[in-house]
């Protein structure tokens, strides 16, 4: 481990320009989440900054510890699978963990439909999330394997033919059940970060998180080396079928845990990498954290901004927000990217 | 390094049959033969990239096939013959990769003989990417040179196939180099007139299979390689007694 542990670059000559946006990325992330913890929007429509009474302030807080979690997480993760499939249009949900978590709020949906449960507005849903992104993961790693170890272009087939069953059952599973069930699928689906959490899931999220951040970091050496390919970093020493099997499994259940937390937010897993690539380069020692804040930074920024835009319906799911904000910022850096490699 | 009836299958095919062969340490041996002749799986096979289907490797006693893989990345460096151009590194940290295994005081003083050694101190800083295929070529051996711990294995698959007159004779001379010091230099080979003035041993493959193995001069006769390689060659005598060899003109 040792030798995975090694940098390449934050002992190189140019530390200041990886470590210095890494901390200014890290002061934006902290000052994101105070300006969430400050905004409200008053009753009669307008927006105010200001510490929270103390009985909102739980609240607040709940909903920052979620967004660090399911932001920091997505940003992990699509960070671990742009460099471990070697593909910049990976995201974490190439590994079916939505569509298998969206699979298992679904079943358990109709389950509880028919059994005259659903129309409770507690109902915990994280738990078939939970089970149902597992299962979806277990699979696609299953069969995404070449020579026994998962294969990048075996692991995104199969993530996808999985994430296309999945998405059939739900629609089946949708067809099934009462009108009301469809309308409040559909609100999960477009993802929300929750205001109120127990204490014990809040914790486990959060190690889960928090140990695949740790572990990844640890094994950056040897990320560095496997975009060279894999026979080279296998001559370099990389375990390369154990990095991917080992690193594929903390992305999929990091992704897990936020989607049962949240829901499935899109885009932020796609782009955070992106930012943090411009921000910090390529080396992951400082290229996983800096997708961890850009995450956070996205997911409570735009929790934040949805506490501020009032469209009459009610605040807006985050999942819209990141999805409309995100899309065009992804093309704009797409063309960024394009703009710099034309002669 | 010791080859003890080496069998290699890819996809069900047989690649390399019942090689049994050993390299020196202090010596550069070449390997050669025609096209699809094996060379390139031979290397991989010996760097640990291929698993044989039957027969054993050992490195000193140590079976190459289940050496602990930090453990092989410090004794056994290999240059590819292609590798990705468009990683997002710098030369030096191209480089620092083959030292990760190193102490950092250590590896940076690794580092810098190898980019010293192959004339890339001034391009230490430059994207990986945006060098010529014969520099990235250069910044590959580099990596390989401060991987490896004396005495090792140095494998290089056509290392000579990218760089002009100049790059190839300093690597040709890096080459010499590492071998006085004592690891053993295999490398894989087209011109046979090169493999002939630089190589102490000559491996001469077909069709998967060991035509030959000794030193250059037994190894490539005129008749051997006419039925290897169904072409003719012409042996020239150099000034200092080794031959060089080319292909006959018609």
């Amino acid at each position: 481990m040792s030798m995975a542990a090694t940098s390449i670059t934050v002992h190189g000559p140019h530390a200041s320009r990886t470590v210095l946006p890494l901390i200014a990325l890290l002061l934006l992330a902290v000052g994101i989440c105070v300006l969430r913890y400050a905004i409200d929007r008053a009753p009669g429509g307008g927006v105010t900054l200001a510490w929270p009474e103390a009985d909102w302030a739980v609240f607040r807080r709940t909903s920052i510890f979620a967004g660090l979690i399911v932001g920091g997480g997505l940003g992990l993760a699509g960070g671990l699978m742009q460099s471990l499939l070697r593909n910049p249009l990976a995201s974490p949900y190439l590994l079916g963990v939505s569509s298998g978590a969206g699979l298992g709020v679904m079943a358990a949906m109709a389950i509880a439909a028919s059994a005259g449960m659903v129309s409770a507005a507690t109902v915990d849903w994280s738990v078939p999330a939970m089970l149902g992104a597992i299962g979806a993961l277990v699979v696609v790693l299953a069969l995404g394997r070449r020579n026994g170890w998962p294969d990048p272009v075996t692991v995104l087939l199969s993530g996808v033919v999985v994430a296309t069953i999945c998405a059939g059952g739900m629609m089946l599973l949708q067809h099934m059940v009462p009108m009301d069930v469809r309308g409040r699928f559909l609100t999960w689906m477009m993802g929300t970060l929750p205001e109120i959490a127990s204490s014990p899931q809040l914790i486990l999220a959060g190690v889960v998180v928090l140990g695949g951040i740790v572990a990844s970091v640890m094994m950056s050496g040897w990320l560095d080396a496997s975009l060279l390919g894999d026979d080279e970093a296998r001559t370099l020493g990389v375990p390369i079928g154990p990095l991917r099997l080992v690193l594929l499994g903390v992305a999929g259940m990091v992704t897990a845990v936020t989607v049962a937390m949240a829901g499935p937010i899109g885009f932020v897993g796609l782009i955070a990498p992106h930012v943090a690539r411009r921000t910090v380069g390529h080396s992951h020692v400082v290229l996983l954290p800096a997708t961890v804040l850009v995450g956070v930074v996205i997911v409570v920024g735009a929790d934040a901004a949805r506490q501020a835009i009032d469209l009459g319906s009610g605040r807006l799911p985050i999942g819209v927000l990141t999805i409309l904000a995100g899309g065009p910022v992804f093309l704009w850096l797409l063309r960024r990217e394009v703009r710099s490699l034309e002669a | 390094m010791k080859l003890d009836h080496v069998s290699v299958n890819l996809g069900g095919c047989p690649i390399l049959k019942d090689i049994s062969v050993h390299a020196q340490a202090g010596e550069v041996t070449g390997i050669l033969g025609p096209n699809a002749a094996g060379k390139t799986t031979l290397l991989r096979t010996i760097a640990g990239l291929v698993k044989p289907a039957e027969g054993t490797l050992h490195l000193d006693d140590q079976n190459v096939v289940t050496m602990r893989a930090a453990k092989r990345a410090a004794s056994i460096g290999f240059v590819p013959q292609r590798f990705r151009g468009e990683v997002p590194f710098t030369v030096r940290q191209i480089v620092a990769m083959g030292a990760r295994h190193r102490g950092p005081s250590e590896a940076r003083h690794a580092v810098d003989g190898a980019l010293e050694t192959c004339e890339l101190s001034e391009l230490a800083s430059r994207p990986f990417a945006t060098l010529s295929v014969g520099q990235q070529q250069r910044a590959v051996i580099a990596r390989a040179l401060a991987q490896i711990s004396s005495p090792g294995v140095l494998l290089l698959d056509e290392p000579l196939a990218a760089l002009d007159l100049r790059y190839a004779s300093t690597i040709l001379g890096i080459i010499r180099q590492r071998a006085r010091q004592g690891d053993t230099v295999i490398v894989s080979l087209h011109d046979l007139g090169i493999a002939s003035a630089s190589c102490d041993q000559a491996w001469l493959l077909s069709d998967g299979q060991l035509e030959a193995a000794g030193p250059p001069d037994t190894v490539l006769s005129e008749d051997r390689l006419e039925r290897v390689y169904g072409a003719r060659f012409e042996r020239l005598q150099r000034q200092d007694g080794r031959d060089w060899i080319i292909p006959a003109t018609a």
